[in-house]
């Protein structure tokens, strides 16, 4: 697959589409598929091998989900016609325009590369909510991974007590796809709680004791069931414990940051989440994913951008100001996604779903800064230059954190899967 | 020609038959009959048909267990005492049957099965006769009679014996074998968690696994059935598809709704009928239950329709909202014909902070007050006199104009091969359009409505739905056993979606009765179910189960009750500045002289504790509470449960996606269950099951008591040796508690 074929009309992109999905599902005759490999880290030298410029400068990824579409013409990709929207324009810090809703995020958008040509085909929340998460469409016999899980696959663990995923303001979800339970994002579903119960009150010591007794008791019961779900349970008891003897436990816990650092990134459950994901990355957890819902604005679209483009404007902006102050913005690739944009057409005070063309933001590791990749038409209705599709955006994340994307790994059910399904990175958004 | 004619029997006739009025009456009024009686009724029927039987005149027949002859009129039917209104005379069913060679028989029409009509002569015998061996006129009128007479009842025995024929057939064909029976220890756990939500007790599990009674299982299902643990069951899977939840956003409460849920579930209401009442409410939030359904996807009327036509119908048609599906048959124009039928439906919620607060300034009324009455007022679904769907804007095939009206229209579905059911009219007033809708979806016909609930509801408790996903019944030939799955859709008809009927069936057959297996790999083939599956408990059944261990069976008794603060809140007549102030003054004037126990205006507002639930928003005693738990049962909280709630790591919807309850573990998860509040509790000195076990004479004896608690078991050797061993080294009773509360024994349902 290649991007000579998005310049296909209609017609004949939709007959490719029905093609590829009809046919048996990854095995097609692709010329860079050759041997499969095994399910296991892969030796990091073969990645060394396809080096380019951004390639592995991300060691840990910040991936911001705005939930239900954020409108591309109300942030990243601002218009003065027909589909202007409540708010105009202003001009960031490097020079192009982004909406009036987000003025903190322009006053920095010298840090930040963004993609006004994203393009995708699925306008239903759950089914395009899952393809920006895994890069490939739902199926009924199997799960995708999420790239956290992909890198881990890749690269290993990233930390030796804490996990490599954490997803914050949501539930896992299955986001270790086909690999192995324990590779799903350690789920954190409230940043100003954190992590909940890592302290036994009886001491560690006790619990291990009774850990062993479950253990040996629970013997006959996993014998006789050697169910894949109950494996994945005994696992998770043994992170658990791990990660309860883990001196890294207080990563999780906010209290330790000052206040007016907290009310900078915004008293928000965004705002927060990603000042967790900050000291996340700090204590070597590889890849954050934080969630940020509220987007899907049908109506009410004014007041709901002032209120949600508010809390993001504000995190956003703090958390890049924070990442660089630090020292940790040239390693971290921190990430905006959405499902899909928000149709030109702005009636009824609000818009409707729209996938043909959305914007997304990268920023930080070997991205370029103050960059502006691919463009929407006049009114944001068509992609009228370089665009990418989700599964070019995984690959591009991919490239980032350093992983080998033409190696494919052979899931359970003895198919072989890529990042991103097999698309290519846009290597251009690299400096 | 009655002792020249041959009979066609091709299956002797098991079937009991009573009398034509008990055949009319509908099944949800013999549901209210316990199940005792009804039993009784149908036995009583069989001993007179047998003894009319062996009397009768007629052909050598073998008498089976429920033979086929009719009461003698001399024997009054055994019949309910309350019978609806007879509905206009239906045509005579007797009629004479030929077949090509010149053969008849006189004989009753009793029912229609596939191509065999079941038939009745004068003398009592029952023949099955094959239409395709018969006259056409014979077809026409067994048809004619199906449409216009309602089958007799099946006894609940052969109703699951022909789900589990269905089932064997579908091993037999893949080489396969079903599972051995489950053991009464494993069943009696399994029927509590599927049927109430929770584990048994020991006391309960002691008295099935003891009983000699040779009909102690359909007892117990019987007995679940009937019992409130079975409506709070049913709300937590409702729930999960209807996406429940308490706040609209902006100070909209839909309390109203969720307990107009949980009676139509005490009530048995049939499923037909609740959709068709969600299809079709009118009101507001503040005094119509159902308006509720529309209402949660306010404002977003296509996404709505997009809901409803996954859910109850399994059509994947979401896609087509924005396109030609790329995989499904269904086009952009034929979603939006359908999403017409809405066309002239005004589904809103006007927001109410903006003008409360305008208000507030204005007439110096609390301005908290004045949004707890404008926000469930403004909340409504009524009718528009014009139908306003258009083809959207952007709407790029050639066969309708961007911007043009809609004319509403019908799905069909092309992948079936025989399209004998016709659509039926479209009504001209814009006003009734919604309820054709409702009317189609829910008739009988409708291609797939009996067909998704039933394959919703097998999935319920096999752990895998006939066909996956439930959301995707375009092809109903890709299903793992499609003639199941077809005979299920006849079984919801024929009980008249009945759905706790159904379930009654379901319940009863050994294909559910069998081991569970393990998680099967999908890739490899169907799974085509020797057995349930081995599953974990869901969220709302871990907490319901662990509830069981503290506070025992009593904790159905308490009922979250909160609708009426917001049924107090309704305006009668219209909403306009003078009505809401006048509202507002007898808020406060009552909250005045109750002294604000549950009063909305300044003080008396009562502080939400952790959890967002008051002692008064239940009904008569409030439930126990443990630290800041409230121990209350998962659909007698809110909905759904704050995030960091035991809940909610277990895996409950967080219900702004239909069908997204999980089953997988986690570390916070785990967490909770080694060091949260959930496991103090269970450890604490009011925790029931251990008050339960402390009170026996010896550790073997105190141990078997935790373990039947827990496990539904008696230990075995080797672990209560383990247990006293460790007794001996320092462990307590509340540390074997921990043990078996994180043992994956406790979690799996076998």
């Amino acid at each position: 697959m290649s991007h000579a074929f998005h310049s296909f009309d209609p017609q004949s992109r939709r007959a490719f589409v029905e093609r590829c999905a009809r046919a048996a599902f990854g095995l097609s005759i692709l010329p860079f598929l050759r041997g499969a490999e095994a399910l296991g880290a892969a030796a990091p030298a073969a990645a060394a091998a396809v080096a380019g410029p951004g390639f592995g400068s991300a060691k840990n990824i910040i991936f911001l989900q705005m939930v239900g579409g954020m409108s591309h013409i109300d942030t990243f990709d601002p218009k003065t016609g027909a589909s202007k929207g409540p708010k105009g324009a202003i001009t960031g810090k490097a020079g192009f325009q982004l909406s009036e809703f987000l003025p903190k995020t322009a006053a920095v958008s010298d840090k930040i590369c963004v993609i006004r040509s994203m393009t995708a085909k699925v306008g239903v929340h759950a089914a395009a909510q899952y393809v920006i998460r895994t890069g490939y469409e739902q199926r009924g016999t199997i799960k995708h991974p999420m790239l956290g899980a992909w890198a881990q696959n890749y690269l290993g663990p990233s930390h030796k007590t804490l996990p490599s995923s954490v997803c914050i303001n949501r539930n896992s979800d299955h986001g270790n796809g086909f690999f192995p339970a324990t590779f799903s994002p350690l789920p954190i579903q409230d940043p100003d709680a954190g992590l909940q119960n890592s302290v036994p009150a009886a001491g560690i010591g006790t619990i291990e004791k009774r850990i062993e007794l479950v253990n040996h008791l629970d013997g006959a019961f996993r014998a006789r069931y050697p169910d894949e779900n109950v494996a994945a349970y005994n696992d998770f008891y043994d992170n658990t414990l791990t990660l309860m003897k883990s001196a890294d436990l207080k990563a999780f816990n906010l209290a330790s940051e000052p206040a007016n650092l907290r009310e900078s990134y915004g008293r928000s459950k965004f705002g927060q989440g990603c000042l967790l994901a900050r000291r996340l990355v700090e204590a070597g957890v590889r890849f954050i994913e934080v969630t940020s819902g509220g987007w899907d604005m049908h109506a009410n679209l004014e007041e709901s951008m002032t209120e949600r483009g508010g809390d993001f404007d504000q995190a956003f902006s703090a958390l890049l100001g924070d990442l660089d102050a630090r020292g940790l913005l040239k390693s971290t690739l921190v990430v905006v996604a959405t499902e899909f944009g928000r149709k030109p057409d702005f009636s009824g005070g609000g818009r409707g779903h729209y996938p043909k063309v959305f914007s997304t933001v990268l920023a930080g590791a070997g991205v370029k800064r103050g960059y502006v990749h691919g463009a929407s038409d006049d009114m944001g209705a068509e992609v009228a230059d370089k665009d990418m599709t989700v599964g070019s955006f995984h690959a591009t994340i991919g490239w980032a954190a350093g992983l080998p994307l033409e190696t494919p790994v052979v899931a359970p059910n003895g198919r072989p899967f890529t990042i991103g399904n097999k698309a290519k990175p846009a290597l251009e958004v690299f400096a | 020609m009655r002792a020249a004619e041959k009979r066609n029997v091709l299956i002797r006739v098991a079937n009991a038959v009573p009398s034509r009025q008990r055949e009319c009456a509908p099944p949800i009024l013999t549901a209210m009959l316990p199940i005792r009686f009804r039993t009784f009724l149908t036995g009583l029927a069989v001993l007179t048909l047998a003894a009319a039987a062996v009397a009768g005149q007629g052909k050598k027949r073998r008498l089976d267990d429920a033979p086929v002859a009719p009461p003698t009129p001399a024997t009054p039917p055994a019949e309910e005492p309350a019978q609806p209104a007879a509905p206009a005379a239906p045509p005579s069913p007797w009629h004479v049957w030929s077949d090509g060679g010149g053969r008849k028989i006189e004989a009753e029409y009793r029912g229609l099965d596939g191509n065999l009509v079941l038939v009745r002569a004068r003398d009592g015998s029952s023949y099955r006769l094959d239409l395709a061996k018969l006259v056409p006129a014979d077809g026409e009128f067994a048809r004619l009679m199906q449409k216009t007479l309602p089958p007799p009842p099946v006894p609940i025995a052969t109703a699951a014996a022909k789900i589990d024929a269905l089932v064997l057939a579908g091993l037999t064909k893949a080489g396969q074998q079903p599972n051995a029976p489950a053991s009464d220890e494993q069943l009696v756990r399994r029927l509590y968690l599927d049927i109430v939500g929770r584990i048994p007790t020991a006391a309960e599990t002691a008295a099935f696994v003891d009983s000699k009674a040779s009909d102690k299982r359909p007892k117990l299902i019987d007995q679940l059935l009937t019992s409130e643990g079975y409506n709070s069951q049913m709300f937590n899977w409702l729930a999960d598809m209807l996406r429940i939840t308490d706040d609209y956003g902006r100070g909209v409460k839909t309390y109203v709704y969720e307990e107009w849920i949980k009676d139509q579930i005490a009530e048995n209401r049939p499923w037909d009928g609740f959709v068709h009442d969600l299809m079709t409410a009118e009101g507001r939030l503040s005094n119509s239950g159902p308006v509720g359904y529309l209402l949660r996807d306010r404002n977003m009327p296509l996404d709505n329709l997009s809901n409803t036509v996954t859910t109850f119908l399994g059509a994947n048609v979401a896609c087509a909202q924005c396109h030609n599906h790329p995989l499904a048959p269904w086009t952009q124009r034929e979603f939006f014909e359908l999403a017409s039928f809405f066309g002239a439906t005004d589904a809103t919620a006007v927001k109410a902070n903006g003008q409360a607060k305008r208000l507030a300034k204005k007439t110096d009324v609390d301005q908290k007050v004045l949004i707890k009455i404008m926000a469930p007022n403004l909340a409504d679904v009524d009718g528009l006199h014009k139908n306003t769907m258009t083809f959207p804007k952007d709407y790029k095939y050639p066969d309708a104009k961007p911007g043009a009206a809609v004319p509403p229209k019908f799905i069909e579905w092309a992948q079936d091969e025989t399209k004998n059911t016709t659509a039926p009219p479209v009504p001209q007033k814009p006003e009734e359009l919604r309820k054709a809708f409702a009317d189609w979806l829910t008739r009988k016909d409708n291609p797939r409505f009996a067909t998704a609930i039933a394959n919703r509801l097998w999935q319920r408790v096999f752990g895998l739905a006939v066909q996956e996903p439930v959301t995707d019944l375009d092809d109903l030939s890709k299903g793992s056993n499609p003639p199941l799955l077809a005979h299920l859709t006849e079984e919801m008809k024929r009980v008249n979606f009945d759905i706790r009927e159904f379930q009654r069936i379901v319940f009863n057959t050994q294909a559910y009765q069998r081991q569970a297996s393990i998680t099967p790999d999908l890739g490899k083939g169907p799974y085509l179910f020797p057995g349930p599956l081995l599953r974990r408990m869901t969220a709302e059944q871990a907490w319901d189960s662990v509830l069981t261990l503290v506070v025992g069976p009593e904790l159905d008794k308490f009922k979250l009750r909160r609708a009426d603060e917001i049924t107090r809140m309704n305006i009668p007549g219209p909403v306009n500045q003078e009505s809401i102030l006048a509202k507002a003054k007898e808020i406060i004037e009552g909250d005045g002289t109750t002294g604000g126990k549950k009063g909305v205006s300044g003080k008396g507002g009562g502080k939400k504790r952790m959890g967002g639930v008051n002692a008064e928003d239940y009904d008569g005693v409030p439930p126990p509470r443990f630290e800041n738990l409230t121990l209350a049962r998962a659909s007698e909280l809110p909905q759904p449960a704050k995030e960091a709630h035991f809940l909610r790591a277990f895996g409950q919807s967080d219900r702004q996606i239909a069908d997204t309850e999980s089953r997988e573990g986690s570390v916070p998860q785990v967490l909770t269950m080694m060091n949260g509040e959930i496991q103090r509790c269970i450890a604490s000195a009011q925790s029931m099951v251990l008050k339960d076990a402390a009170k026996q004479k010896t550790p073997e004896l105190q141990v078997e008591s935790l373990y039947f608690s827990f496990l539904g078991r008696r230990p075995t050797i080797m672990e209560t040796q383990t247990a006293r061993r460790v007794f001996g080294e320092g462990l307590k009773l509340p540390d074997l508690t921990w043990v078996l509360f994180n043992s994956r024994e406790f979690i799996f349902i076998q």
